[in-house]
């Protein structure tokens, strides 16, 4: 058997109809340009909430961080009761005009304190004893639009986990589309197996994807306003950049961390807390310029946040309830929720949490992308769009 | 009369060599690590495929031997609160925990690398993903490497007798929350996932099933050096029923009643073959093979032997269906190649990112497997894994790893195909031996079983 023949004759095949969709995709993408997106930022580790929004008038506070308590002169007040930790000055800008909803006492029912069954929790929309297996964004009643649907750049898939197609994981862009290149590939015959066929779709996907992205790669503008050269910096610019090109991916995930701060915490949380803080703004200017800032939802989410009191080691355990911030260009912005409350802990010694993470999640979801998700339908909307 | 007699020889010797060779190839693939030329030659040797079976599943095995490495001989023990050192000690007792977890995690992957006995790890690992615990739960590696020592003694043992074990196996009990399981508090956990994942299924029993199971596991715990204790004072001594049957049942009691249940023979038989044969249990052949357990009294080669010849194994259709797992096509590569010398902890951080850590499965589900193993990312990096491979210098002795033997024929090419792809394929010709190789392993067919 001759196998150019061969090869000539497996052209046409079932790969050949999806090949005809994807091209017409990528003639779509342009008009993807203006959908809205939503940025997910991971703060891997559990942010301690309570400096974060820190209640800085309250006594109680004080009490049980005589040590790791949030300097009371140096706050950004928010209000009479609530301030920002003084590393979010960018953040407290963004506040001041109206961008920016801070969501108070994110949590849920019966908390987990383990890393990784808390974040499970969070990446499904699960309840604490139920077990998913698919990340809350591929529930949706309508799936995103286009060849490349998510993009994940820093920590795992989370809440993209299982998205069926279209979600690409780059640690490193320049990487990826290197080794991709391996896969100007063969095209070869499924018949009625499954298995084979699900690996052709997914190389066919790879190829796809690539071929975008180097199309972006070789169009992009340098962004206006400069991110550092962290790898925190380099997500962020990743996405902004991803944000402004004809890709149209509607979900990006990066991630922050170290967070899980157990020793010595009052540098290290300030140092993270301002590479949130300034990335978020950068990020901000370059969409306004591009004129993609209304179009863009940014939400932070973590595992949980810390105990209420301070440990030995100058530091903060895990703990349950946070606050967590949610902005954008149609973001009504302000305080939302209830403060948890320091004078009745749980019987951990955590804060009792006052808004589910669902809710939250429910804004996306609803308010945001107007699609539905039978993980969010039973909680309160919080109504900040 | 003699011309018949020739022709039936002729085509009963073709027709048994030729099944034979796609038969090892399939019995390989999916009951060893793929094909490695020792494993291929033994298959192929033996008078058929019943043999063949025999030969792979039949190894000298000596547990009792195996001596405990270092990491494993002692509990690490965390540093008091109140200590005075506090902070030099947790040092230390972070820094041994992190190399007693590389430990085993690089002791595993080494073991199954250079292993005579493939199916045994095989089994193991499917074991170990039935069985789940985690050393990020757990901590201890001692614990795990006790609870790792046990599943691999039974592996190819008696089921019941692995069960009964597990239950008081330290690092189960740690994992699934018993040592809070007291008479005046129970915990549920041990006792559902006893039901739901490791005996009976979902389905076969009812959440009053799981209290009383829950009330028969009160005590079993642990003591002060981390081993098996029964806390006498914690356990709930009343009555207990269970599928109809009353009395004062111990947790052991419970589990031989439960272990008397068709339904638990059948779930267990319903597992090996998703693992073994892949997609579509026929209800009528995994009752066949139930019976075949139960009658056997739980004895796992038994049923293994009948998996591995019954039609529905061997059945062509089946061939080249499954996805190798991110071990199977690791360790699978670098045996096929006589790789033996690589890094194990280069393979074990591979696996992690293809999402298989060892002794670290995600929940207590264990691996979800299949299609998940494979997206746009994991197959990026299995591929890209595969490349490096064969620019190593170790790789490209390939010329050495011709499988002399008369059942494989044609070019160079060709025998590669043969013997790393499940099924025949046709490829673009290369321009030499290495670049064919390449191309074989970058082809779709090579990430299935």
């Amino acid at each position: 058997m001759n196998r150019r023949t061969l090869l000539k004759q497996m052209v046409l095949h079932s790969l050949a109809f999806p090949l005809a969709l994807e091209a017409k995709n990528l003639l779509a993408a342009p008009l993807a340009v203006n959908s809205k997106r939503l940025i997910l930022i991971e703060l891997k580790g559990g942010n301690d909430g309570l400096n974060t929004v820190v209640p800085y008038q309250d006594p109680n506070y004080y009490k049980l961080r005589p040590n790791i308590s949030v300097d009371k002169n140096a706050v950004l007040a928010l209000s009479p009761e609530l301030a920002l930790h003084p590393s979010l000055l960018d953040l407290k800008d963004i506040f001041d005009r109206h961008e920016l909803a801070i969501i108070q006492g994110v949590g849920y029912p019966d908390p987990n304190r383990s890393h990784f069954r808390s974040i499970d929790i969070w990446d499904t929309a699960s309840s604490s004893h139920q077990y998913l297996d698919r990340g809350w964004l591929t529930t949706f009643n309508k799936e995103p639009l286009g060849l490349i649907k998510g993009v994940v750049l820093g920590g795992d898939y989370g809440p993209l986990t299982d998205m069926p197609r279209g979600v690409i994981k780059i640690n490193n862009l320049k990487q990826f589309l290197q080794q991709s290149k391996k896969f100007q590939g063969q095209i070869y015959k499924s018949g009625k197996n499954e298995a084979l066929h699900h690996i052709l779709k997914t190389e066919t996907e790879i190829r796809s994807s690539a071929e975008v992205l180097r199309q972006y790669i070789s169009n992009r503008d340098s962004l206006a306003f400069k991110f550092p050269r962290s790898t925190f910096g380099n997500q962020m610019r990743v996405v902004t950049e991803l944000s402004n090109s004809s890709v149209g991916a509607s979900l990006y995930k990066v991630s922050l961390g170290s967070f899980d701060t157990h020793v010595n915490q009052s540098k290290k949380h300030a140092a993270l807390l301002k590479e949130l803080s300034q990335g978020i703004a950068i990020m901000r200017k370059n969409l306004m310029q591009s004129g993609q800032w209304d179009n863009t939802l940014i939400m932070t989410y973590s595992e949980f946040g810390r105990r209420a009191a301070e440990n030995a080691n100058k530091g903060s355990d895990h703990g349950t309830a946070a606050p967590h911030f949610v902005l954008g260009g149609k973001v009504k912005g302000g305080l939302y929720g209830t403060y948890p409350s320091l004078s009745s802990l749980d019987g951990n010694g955590d804060l009792i949490y006052t808004t589910d993470f669902r809710s939250m999640y429910k804004s996306v979801v609803n308010e945001w992308f107007q699609v539905s998700s039978p993980l969010v339908e039973q909680f309160p909307s919080l109504h900040i769009l | 009369m003699n011309k018949f007699y020739a022709l039936l020889l002729l085509l009963f010797s073709t027709s048994v060599q030729a099944t034979e060779f796609k038969q090892c190839v399939h019995l390989l693939h999916r009951a060893s690590f793929g094909l490695d030329s020792t494993h291929l030659n033994r298959c192929l040797q033996q008078a058929d495929y019943k043999a063949s079976v025999s030969d792979l599943m039949l190894r000298p095995r000596n547990f009792d031997s195996i001596k405990a490495p270092k990491f494993a001989e002692n509990i690490l023990r965390k540093p008091k609160k109140n200590s005075a050192q506090i902070k030099t000690e947790r040092k230390v007792y972070r820094a041994e925990l992190h190399k007693g977890r590389g430990a085993l995690k690089n002791g595993w992957f080494k073991e199954m690398l250079i292993t005579d006995d493939p199916f045994l790890e095989k089994m193991v690992l499917f074991w170990h993903n039935h069985f789940t615990s985690s050393l990020q739960k757990v901590k201890q590696p001692a614990l795990i490497y006790q609870q790792h020592q046990l599943i691999r003694k039974y592996a190819l043992g008696n089921f019941a007798e692995l069960t009964h074990a597990i239950i008081e196996d330290p690092a189960m009990l740690i994992y699934l929350d018993n040592q809070a399981n007291k008479k005046s508090e129970p915990n549920e956990n041990l006792a559902r996932e006893l039901l739901e994942l490791f005996t009976l299924g979902e389905g076969n029993y009812t959440d009053n099933d799981v209290k009383e199971m829950a009330r028969a596991l009160t005590g079993y715990s642990l003591g002060k050096n981390l081993q098996f204790k029964f806390k006498k004072r914690i356990h709930n001594n009343s009555q207990k029923q269970l599928f109809g049957q009353k009395g004062d049942f111990n947790a052991h009691d419970m589990l031989d009643i439960i272990l008397a249940q068709e339904a638990t023979s059948i779930f267990i038989v319903h597992k090996l073959w998703l693992e073994f044969i892949g997609y579509h249990p026929d209800a009528k052949e995994v009752k066949r093979l139930a019976k075949v357990f139960r009658q056997n009294h739980y004895e796992i080669f038994p049923l293994m032997t009948a998996l591995l010849n019954s039609p529905f194994f061997t059945d062509a259709q089946v061939r080249g269906t499954m996805f190798k797992s991110p071990i199977e096509i690791i360790i699978g590569t670098l045996r096929r190649f006589n790789y033996l010398s690589f890094d194990p902890q280069t393979g074990v951080r591979y696996a992690i990112r293809l999402g298989q850590n060892l002794f670290d499965p995600p929940n207590v589900k264990g691996w979800p497997k299949g299609k998940t193993w494979i997206n746009a990312n994991t197959l990026l990096l299995r591929k890209t894994f595969l490349n490096r491979l064969t620019r190593e210098q170790a790789m490209q002795q390939i010329s050495n790893q011709l499988f002399k033997s008369p059942a494989i024929t044609g070019t160079l090419e060709e025998q590669m195909i043969k013997t790393l792809l499940p099924l025949p394929a046709c490829m673009e010709p290369a321009t030499n031996s290495f670049e064919a190789l390449q191309d074989i392993l970058q082809h779709p067919l090579y990430q299935l079983k």
